[in-house]
């Protein structure tokens, strides 16, 4: 009785499978004739920011071997594959952004729970009663990059957005935008950035005309004491603004001193425990080393200042 | 200027007396009042019951002997009177794991050691960092009962926000775990471990944690049934009617700790208040530790003291503490 019955079940059974191979053999079809272009550009209806798309890709990541500012953590360079593309935020994450965050989930940042904020101070970054990313303690139009926001706080925001913080591999990969591998994007000294352009806001002479002792590129001007408008300077290769200066940037991974020799050649995340988190890119206060592209900064994840923001990435498209 | 009100007039001592007599009335008309329909327990939106805490003032510190001179309680010296000018309420219990799980579920909330991706874990001598450890699944088991613990000061503060309330001051606790009786070293009196007439006070180190983590030091001879943390509510509430003031999980104050606190306040405040009480503390406005108080189910005794101060980084989560909250009857 049950002969039949199973019988044609098995033929049904085939027939949808050949359906179904054929439909994701069309639908792959269709995808390989739209991949996103390098640099295609699509505005999030969530934040509201522009997202680039990053083509997969390998590169060399870590110090650059004519680098003798490389600090241990920096070694040994290696190469690493990132085998998917992604949408990485055009620019830094916006004061006017973060508002809507806040506004959509109710965040209270970090800063605003702990009462006060590293504040810098033309020497030294020092508690300072009530500085949040509303009130950083320096002027900020809705279109500067928020600072004051902890790695937590960066991380809700990118969840919030249908992202994730960038890891450190995506990070130094869209920051390198498939350059040769130089220590600045405009060479091997931080100095050459005078001859190239206005081409980052770093430690410049408008900053020094606020703080007269503080160490900066002489000669170089980029009109910001503090931090600039996003995308106020040229993009990459990528299109990606302020890779390097404006505000150092959050990345997803934990640090660890002796990641790099440890590493997965693909599609590296870092430690799956650890106490700080990375960041990179230098800021508006830094004039050399740390402005490297291969440069590791790192602090707890409850960590706030006025120098670090952050962007974020998403695997799918905005 | 200084020695002026160093030197009190006549006319400043008989206003220092009476404001004693004022506050001492304060106190004993609360505590009538809190029978009263205006102070009955009340439920916030969490579902957890808050119960009076009458305004009044009280000794806070370390009670006295040789205790106070250890250098571990210097931080908890000098005592000094501190005057709490308003009522609060306070929830009767810690914050359990049913209330906290309608907080994550109503405000969408993830917990500080979910971002971080991992937690300590009690490995049975020492906390390893563990992945996947977060107030579900905290390294034992817990019911809906049990205190919520792997919640950073950040969680504690957002959710007793999300309830309508706040974290206790360091002083509020204080005062609340006291009872409104003065001069005990413990929240159940000066018995030297916590058992009363055969009853068992308080959910501590104790021949139950031994039995599962053989090199824990536990109070010897002391069985309180839990080797971990037990449902709230488990032991004989205080005076004011709150359970587990001390032991279970230690709690997230709102204050940020600073070890000479006390010291400074007795300095400062003490002296230019006329019956030399502190009014409504709240600690130092910057700070980098958040004070923790009552002890928990991995503690001794000198951890149990009333008066016992520790501390953590805000974003700390460990699966000894927790917190309760506290209302203001403003609201």
């Amino acid at each position: 009785m049950r002969q039949p019955i199973s019988t044609r079940t098995v033929a049904s059974g085939e027939l949808s499978s050949w359906f179904v191979l054929f439909l994701a053999l069309a639908a792959s079809a269709l995808l390989a004739q739209n991949p996103p272009t390098p640099g295609a550009v699509r505005s999030s209806v969530v934040d509201a920011l522009d997202y680039v798309y990053v083509p997969p890709g390998g590169f060399v990541m870590g110090c650059v071997a004519s680098d003798n500012q490389c600090q241990n953590d920096e070694k040994p360079s290696h190469h690493v594959e990132l085998t998917k593309g992604f949408w990485m935020g055009r620019t830094e994450v916006t004061v006017a952004a973060f508002r809507k965050f806040v506004a959509a989930t109710g965040r209270r940042t970090t800063a605003e729970s702990d009462g006060w904020s590293q504040a810098f101070d033309g020497k030294n970054l020092t508690k300072k009663m009530a500085v949040n990313w509303q009130n950083p303690g320096f002027d900020q139009g809705p279109t500067h990059p928020v600072v004051h926001v902890s790695w937590y706080d960066a991380s809700l925001y990118c969840a919030w957005a249908g992202g994730r913080l960038p890891t450190e591999a995506e990070w130094e990969y869209a920051a390198r935008a498939g350059r040769a591998a130089t220590k600045y994007p405009w060479g091997d000294a931080s100095s050459a950035i005078v001859a190239a352009g206005r081409l980052a806001n770093v430690a410049d002479q408008s900053l020094k005309r606020s703080y007269p002792n503080l160490r900066t590129i002489s000669g170089y001007e980029d009109g910001f004491a503090f931090t600039a408008p996003v995308g106020t300077f040229p993009p990459n290769e990528y299109g990606l603004h302020d890779m390097i200066g404006n505000v150092a940037e959050w990345c997803a991974d934990y640090h660890d001193e002796k990641a790099y020799a440890a590493s997965s050649p693909q599609d590296p995340t870092g430690p799956a425990v650890g106490s700080r988190r990375v960041i990179r890119g230098g800021a508006w206060v830094d004039d050399a080393s740390n402005l490297r592209a291969s440069y590791r900064a790192r602090e707890l994840p409850s960590y706030h200042d006025s120098l670090i923001g952050f962007r974020c990435v998403r695997e799918t498209e905005p | 200027m200084f020695m002026q009100l160093r030197r009190p007039t006549l006319a400043f001592v008989i206003l220092l007396a009476a404001g004693s007599l004022i506050a001492r009335g304060e106190g004993r008309n609360a505590k009538r009042r809190g029978a009263a329909q205006t102070s009955a327990p009340r439920k916030q939106k969490d579902g957890l019951v808050y119960v009076y805490i009458p305004p009044g003032s009280f000794q806070m510190g370390c009670v006295g002997g040789s205790d106070c001179d250890a250098d571990v309680r210097k931080d908890e010296t000098p005592r000094h009177t501190v005057r709490l000018t308003k009522g609060f309420w306070m929830t009767r219990t810690e914050v359990t794991v049913a209330a906290f799980d309608r907080f994550v579920t109503e405000a969408r909330y993830k917990t500080t050691a979910e971002m971080d991706g991992w937690s300590p874990f009690f490995d049975g001598s020492k906390a390893v960092r563990k992945e996947g450890v977060t107030w579900r699944s905290p390294g034992f088991a817990q019911d809906a009962t049990h205190p919520v613990v792997i919640v950073s000061w950040y969680d504690a503060e957002a959710y007793c926000a999300w309830a309508g309330g706040r974290l206790p001051t360091e002083a509020e606790w204080e005062y609340a775990a006291r009872g409104g009786e003065e001069g005990r070293k413990y929240v159940w009196g000066d018995d030297p471990t916590p058992r009363v007439k055969g009853i068992s006070q308080a959910n501590v180190a104790d021949e139950s944690a031994k039995r599962v983590l053989p090199n824990w030091a536990v109070v010897a001879g002391y069985d309180d049934g839990y080797a971990y943390t037990a449902p709230v509510g488990s032991f004989p509430p205080n005076a004011f009617g709150l359970c587990d003031m001390a032991g279970n999980v230690a709690e997230w104050c709102a204050d940020w700790y600073d070890d000479n606190a006390y010291a400074a306040l007795s300095q400062v405040d003490a002296t230019t208040l006329p019956d030399r009480a502190v009014a409504d503390p709240h600690g130092p406005a910057l700070g980098e530790q958040r004070v923790i108080r009552g002890g928990s189910w991995t503690d001794l005794m000198p951890f149990l003291l009333t008066s016992q101060r520790y501390w953590d980084p805000p974003a700390t989560h460990m699966p000894f503490i927790g917190f309760r909250c506290v209302c203001d009857s403003s609201s």
